[in-house]
Order: C-alpha cells, then structure tokens, then sequence
C-alpha cells in the first residue's frame, strides 16, 4: 500500500511539477546511471521470487537481466524490483521504471496508450480456471452459479465477464487486489474458481498445503500475450527486442549458456548464421554500434542470461517442480511447432 | 484591522487561484504534448466487468459512470456503517479506561495500544485471512433458523420491502405511542402486547412471503446477502478507529473537571447517572472537533477495502485506470467524489458543533 501511494505521489508530482515533458531517451539515461530499473510481480514462483539473499530469480526476472546485459553489458546491472499489477503501468506511465516484465497482456487499447510500449511477447499464455478436485467439476461449463477469485484492475476480471456473459452462465466475482488475502480466499474455499493465467495458476497451485487436490481445467478461454513493456523509446525498445532475438536464434542455431565461450573460439567452423550473431565484425556488432550497444552485446546476453531455452528450462522446465513441457506448447520455437520465431539477424 | 483581515484574503485566494490555474495549464500542456487529450467521455463507455457487491442494478455491460456509483454507494455503506459502530465502541471503551478497577483500565489500555501501534492494512489482512480459514466453507455453512453464515457471506431472511416498511411502521407507530406515555402502567403494557400479538398474527395469516437463503448448486440463493469482506473491513474499521475514538473520549472525560464528579455524587446519583447525564453531555462538546476529524480518516480509510475485494470507489476507478489509461479523468472524478463527501461530514458535523456549543458559550 506504501508503495501504492509512493508511486502515485512521485508519478503526480513528476506531471505537475516539470513545465513540460521530457521526451528524452530512455536510453540515455539508463547508460547514465548504469542500471536498469525492472519491475517484476513481487511473488509468482518460477517467474519471479525473491531468494535469500533479496535479489529477484525466475523467468520473468532474466528478461530484465537480459536488457541489462545488452545495453550495459552486465546482468547484474539490472535493478529489479517486485511491484504489483496495478502499479506496474502506473509506474512505467510515471516514468519510474524503464522495463517491466511482468505477466503484462498485449492489449490494442493499451498499446495504444502514448505512455507505454509493448516490445515483444516473452511468453504466450492464456486464461483459465483452477478449482478444488472435491468440487467435481470436469470444465468450465459447469461452473454456472460459481464464485469466481481474480485479480482486482486486470484483464482477467473482463475476460470472466465475456465468458460467462456469452454462455449466460450466472457467477460472482471475488475481485481481490491482495494475493495472500486472494489464495486464502481459495485455498480456503471463500471461491470455488480462482481464474488467472494458466502458467500462474502452474505456479499459484504449489503454494497449496497440498497441491494435487487442485486441477486447471482443460479450457483456455483468452489470449494472453504476455509482453515486454517499456517507456517509449525507439532505440530502448530496438535494442530489448533484438536481444530477445538473439536468445530465439542462439537456441536456433543450439548455442546456449553452457558452450557459448567455445562456439565464440571456433567461430571459422560455424555456420555463418552463428558468425553473423557473434563475430567482431558480424550483423550483430553493426546492430550494437548503430543502437549504442556494446560491441560484444550478443556474446554477453547468451553468457550471462543463455538462450530462451536456457531461461524456459532453469525456471519452468521439466526439472523444476513447475514440470512445463515447452516441445508441442505454443512457446516452443516455430520449428518445433511452437510460436517464437526467430527473426533474421544479418 | 478588518481592511488588513480582508485585504491578506483575498490575496490568499488570488495566490491560489494562480497556483491552481498554472497546474492546470501544466497538466494539460504535458498531456497535449504527450499525445493525450482529457476525454471524459470514457465514462460513458461500456465497462467490462463485474463487483463483487452492488447496492443498485449493475451488469459487466453497464457504462464506467454506472460501476463508478456503484462502487461509491458501497464506499458510502461501509463509511456509515463503520462511523457508528466505531463511535460506539469508541465511547464504550474511552469509559472503560477511565474505571476505578485496575483489571478494566489495563484492558482499555491494551487494546486501544494493540490496534493503535499496527498498521491497518496488516490488521486488515490479518483478519481476512484468520476470518475465511476460520469461518466454514458453503458445503459445511453453519444454519440457525435461517440464518446462513459462510466464509463466503451472512445471509438472513429477508421480507419483501414493501412489507418491511408497513411492519417498520407499525413497530415505529407502537413506540411513539408508548412513549407519549410517560408511566408505563401494567394495564398499558399488557393491552399493548396483545395489540402487537394480533396484529402480528394478522400479518402472518396474510402470509408474508419470506425470502429464505436456499441451498443451490455452488452456492446459496435468496435472502439478504451481507458478503464476509464487508463484514470483515467493517470489523477492521470498527476496532481501529474504535480504539482512536476510545482516546479522544478518555481525553474529553479526563478534561472534566473533578469537581463536577464529587458534586453529582454528593447528590447521591447513582454512577451511571453521573456518567450519562454529568460526564457525557460535557464530554461530547470537548471532544468533537477531534471526534470529526476520526469520522473523515474513517471515510477515507474504507479505500483499503480494495486488498480484499470490496468493490468500493477505489476498487473501480483502479480497475478503470488499468482498462482505459485514463489515471487524470478517473482520478480526478475519484477525488471529487472524496472530496465532496468529506466536506459535507465536516459541514454537518460542524453545525451540530455549533448547536452544542450554543448553551456554553456565555
């Protein structure tokens, strides 16, 4: 709540107090002060948890790592701070925070909003429906009468209202901002639905006493990209997106975290898409001197931070508890029939 | 003096009419030059979603206008609500912490210095959490004569207004009558049970529909729905301010002088007497300037409702903002209604001020 109220205050004093806006890049003053502000959700396993030491893990949190690596050269350079969702775009608004990435929906509506930009989709995701195993629901038909537990101020609350108002299915809506008082509210039977995205249903599901009396059910009832979002900036945005797509071609061409150092020292024996990624004079040193870059910004995004596929598999792959399977799911890489298509790097 | 007086007041208001049209001017200068236009017309624009409670007809296709109202009737509910039960909780627990008995002092003094040294979010959170893990689930809702108690809601069976409002009337009817008599002789009291019995059996035999809660599908139906989120931020609001107001009322009581007390027992009054008709009136116009001031912290602190999914005006026109990205209009509509319902509790609260403080002012 303290944070709340800060952001509003800084973000309404910022607009009333500066005689006009400052346009000015994003990117400059990121280099300026040589750290990237990041916000991340303060506490959504596998996407972002604070570990022991304060310091933000997850798959959300290294896509803010991995703009800090390209435009800094240093990961570590990303400052990342856990704000909830409402808050979030506020700030970004405010011109607070330079990154967010956070489960953020592409929407037309918001993108069309002069304060922010949506760079690019880190991860494809969907609405669905979490209930009790005892209740004995087998789909979301079922569920007319039912209460429903969703984030207050997000795009779930608007999706619930098409569903069941296209169906006309009746239901009641627990509509709470606070996540401790939200899954107490379910775990504790207040809601006999708890309707989020999918993935954070994945992770929300292991903060159960016991998770396995829980099932997501099979319906994915919306769209849910879920974006990078940044202040607007052209060059900002450029160089956020093109890292990204260094991490989709690396894993294309199966160079990861592990064997980047030895790919880089044998760079004659590669295939030229591999050259053009991390050669001295190859497309992406070009990139980097025209974005103001470092030279070496690819080679640091993919040792610092790895390949998408590194980033999947360290947070929601198969050897964590999430136990995500990326091959056949829609973020496999389109070859693998996935949607992340690596744009051309030359 | 009084040219000075009025001479310093109207540059008073000049400065700030200034200060205000320059950020006004600043603001929309910002705006334009970032690409946005003030468009209040978003508030006619169909909302989108669903609250979890409603006062008036409200469904996810009604305009922002409409679910703007609809939260701010909810904010109104549970500030009301909240004012009174705090005050009398306040003023129950301010006598307490002035007794003679050591025990009964200590106890005022501890939980006036519990709720006063936590932050209200966290008590709010604390009894969100104790309140559903404690309260049973609709599968096992505790029942006592119709009444349905979840973790969900309190349901109670409700009558249909119109009759609510005849047996009101009669009830009402009965007790200004009663009172115009000011020996309530046996005679009197036993004719006027057997009134209320006929009259009450007259009622029954025109069989007055009652809306009971009934047990379907996930949920129950019917009856009147008191959701436990209301009941929990009235719960929280009640026992916070509850315990400001117990302070401010141990003040005003301490500020009497003794002297007064020893008179009216030296009248012989009994101790509640001297409470009620010595310490109190006098306590009441001490204490309320202060007193008005713990009424508008109340009003304003119903806006944590938001962490726990009261749909009140905060809850809406957040979830507005992140729809529409529109934080000035929104806002700027938010704060007026705040604004608004502020002033009036201050100016009704300063008038009855007034007409307290009419008789002692010599």
């Amino acid at each position: 709540m303290a944070r709340r109220n800060l952001n509003w205050m800084v973000g309404a004093v910022a607009t009333l107090m500066c005689g006009h806006v400052i346009a000015g890049p994003v990117m400059d003053e990121v280099k300026s002060k040589g750290s990237l502000v990041c916000l991340v959700s303060p506490n959504a396993p596998g996407f972002s948890v604070p570990d022991s030491q304060g310091v933000f893990q997850g798959f959300n949190a290294d896509f803010c790592r991995m703009a800090a690596a390209a435009i800094l050269g240093d990961a570590s350079k990303a400052d990342i701070r856990g704000v909830g969702f409402s808050d979030s775009l506020k700030t970004i608004v405010a011109r607070q925070a330079h990154l967010a990435s956070r489960s953020i929906t592409s929407t037309g509506t918001r993108d069309a909003d002069p304060g922010v930009s949506f760079v690019v989709t880190s991860f494809f995701d969907g609405q669905g429906f979490m209930v009790p195993k005892s209740l004995g629901v087998k789909n979301a038909s079922q569920l007319n009468g039912a209460t429903v537990c969703a984030e207050e101020g997000s795009t779930t609350l608007l999706n619930i209202a098409d569903y069941f108002g296209d169906r006309g299915m009746q239901y009641r809506v627990e509509n709470i901002a606070d996540k401790t008082a939200r899954l107490a509210a379910f775990f504790s039977g207040k809601c006999d639905v708890y309707a989020s995205d999918v993935t954070a249903l994945t992770s929300d599901r292991l903060l159960a006493t016991e998770p396995a009396a829980y099932q997501i059910l099979p319906e994915v009832i919306s769209a849910e990209p879920l974006t990078l979002v940044s202040q607007p900036d052209a060059a900002f945005e450029k160089a956020v997106y093109w890292a990204f797509q260094v991490m989709l071609n690396a894993e294309q061409f199966g160079v990861n975290q592990a064997n980047v150092d030895q790919v880089v020292a044998s760079l004659a024996t590669q295939p030229k898409g591999v050259a053009r990624l991390f050669a001295k004079d190859g497309a992406t040193a070009d990139m980097g001197q025209k974005l103001g870059l470092p030279t070496d910004w690819a080679y640091q995004v993919i040792k610092q931070v790895g390949n998408y596929n590194d980033v999947f598999e360290r947070h929601l792959g198969a050897s964590t508890a999430f136990g995500m399977q990326r091959a056949g799911g829609v973020n496999a890489l389109v070859r693998d029939g996935g949607l992340m298509y690596p744009y051309p790097i030359r | 003096m009084r040219v000075k007086h009025t001479v310093l007041s109207g540059l008073f208001v000049i400065t700030l009419g200034v200060a205000f049209t320059l950020i006004a001017w600043s603001v929309h200068n910002n705006l334009k030059s970032a690409g946005l236009e003030l468009d209040f017309g978003v508030f006619w624009d169909s909302a989108g979603f669903d609250v979890s409670e409603r006062l008036i007809p409200y469904d996810a296709g009604d305009s922002y206008a409409r679910v703007i109202i609809t939260g701010f009737l909810n904010t109104l509910l549970l500030a009301l609500t909240s004012i009174i039960t705090a005050s009398i909780l306040g003023v129950w627990v301010g006598f307490l912490s002035v007794s003679s008995r050591w025990s009964i002092r200590t106890l005022a003094w501890g939980f006036v210095e519990l709720l006063r040294n936590q932050p209200k979010i966290l008590v709010l959170l604390i009894l969100f959490v104790v309140m559903v893990q404690t309260l049973p689930p609709v599968s096992s809702a505790w029942s006592i004569g119709g009444v349905v108690l979840s973790n969900r809601a309190l349901l109670i069976p409700a009558i249909p207004l119109g009759d609510g409002i005849l047996i009101l009337g009669y009830v009402a009817a009965v007790l200004v009558w009663l009172r115009r008599r000011p020996h309530l002789t046996p005679s009197l009291l036993w004719s006027s049970l057997v009134i209320i019995a006929v009259a009450g059996w007259l009622l029954l035999r025109t069989e007055v529909p009652i809306d009971r809660p009934i047990r379907e599908g996930f949920d129950y139906r019917g009856g009147l729905r008191i959701s436990t989120q209301f009941l929990i931020m009235l719960l929280c609001l009640t026992l916070y301010h509850g315990a400001q107001i117990a302070e401010v009322v141990r003040g005003g009581i301490q500020a009497i002088p003794m002297g007064q007390i020893d008179a009216a027992r030296a009248l012989g009054l009994p101790p509640n007497r001297v409470r009620w008709l010595i310490i109190w009136p006098q306590t009441l116009r001490l204490i309320f300037p202060p007193l008005s001031n713990q009424y508008i912290n109340t009003f304003k602190n119903t806006s944590i409702a938001i962490a726990v999914g009261y749909s009140d005006l905060m809850s809406v026109t957040g979830t507005m903002i992140n729809q529409t990205f529109r934080p000035i209009e929104a806002m700027s509509v938010t704060i007026g209604l705040y604004m608004v319902s502020c002033l009036i509790i201050a100016a009704g609260l300063n008038r009855l001020n007034h007409r307290l403080n009419r008789h002692s002012r010599a």
